[in-house]
């Protein structure tokens, strides 16, 4: 057990909790300030302001007993231990990634199925799900590329990195002018080819190397 | 021991020491090389591998 590199963490996080409270009962006078200067007929702006206070007021309140936590673990170090040993348990970690790991899983594919689906009913709907697809999708690559290059040998693991980060990233700028140009407004010939082409040389080159890593692996 | 003593001596939770006695859960090498050295057994005589199977 790394205690003192746990007692400064802790430190850490109570200094970002009161910080990240000061700012959301910033946010929150603001938003009061704001409700009372708006007319009678600003129903949705106040909705939409009361959504805001409550969101950040929630993270606040959340924060706050966070801190609490931490406080009372830098009092004593029994208490310390045991918030260490709540935090690092393995067990707790496993169930975390596998449950984190299915429910991405299925959240990529609710969306995907909502695209779908999207795709015969509103295209405003379609547009925002297809950019939410888009935005998961990358978030996964990028913590799949971290935990590569985090559990493996380092040349192996830059290789495997680079070889799907090339594809993905290729796909990604050659198909991003075209949704963009499709569905949100036109954009000049001139952005758009040379996204086209440094994507479709990226996705190329991509696939070359996968295709000799694979050759290798066998 | 008791199953806490125990948790808190190689430094998991309580659950998880549950979780190994009643064959839900497989520690990781680390955590059965603490509880080994813990008892001055090696690990082969503390878990028991006669369930995992030959490549």
């Amino acid at each position: 057990m790394n205690l003192t590199a746990f007692r400064r963490k802790l430190k850490i996080r109570v200094a970002c909790s009161a910080v990240f409270v000061l700012l959301a009962v910033g946010v929150c006078f603001w938003g009061i300030y704001r409700l009372g200067k708006l007319g009678p007929d600003a129903e949705q702006l106040a909705w939409l302001w009361g959504f805001r206070c409550g969101l950040v007021g929630g993270i606040a309140a959340y924060s706050v007993a966070e801190a609490a936590k931490a406080i009372r673990a830098l009092c004593s170090e029994q208490k310390m231990r045991a918030l260490y040993i709540e935090e690092n348990d393995e067990r707790a970690a496993l169930i975390e990634q596998r449950s984190g790991g299915t429910a991405m899983g299925i959240v990529t594919g609710g969306l995907a199925l909502g695209v779908l689906a999207a795709s015969f009913a509103s295209q405003l709907v379609f547009t925002v799900l297809l950019f939410t697809l888009l935005f998961v999708l990358l978030v996964r690559l990028g913590c799949w590329m971290y935990c590569v290059l985090r559990y493996s040998d380092p040349g192996d693991g830059r290789a495997q990195v680079l070889s799907k980060a090339l594809t993905a990233g290729g796909i990604f700028l050659f198909v991003l002018p075209q949704l963009i140009d499709r569905l949100i407004t036109r954009l000049p010939a001139a952005v758009e080819v040379p996204f086209v082409f440094v994507g479709g040389a990226g996705m190329i080159a991509g696939l070359f190397l996968l295709a000799r890593l694979k050759g290798k692996q066998e | 021991m008791s199953q806490e003593e125990l948790a808190l001596a190689v430094g998991v939770s309580r659950q998880t020491i549950t979780s190994l006695e009643c064959g839900r859960y497989t520690a990781s090498l680390v955590l059965a090389y603490k509880i080994a050295r813990l008892f001055g057994l090696s690990i082969e005589e503390v878990f028991d591998f006669s369930q995992v199977e030959e490549l």
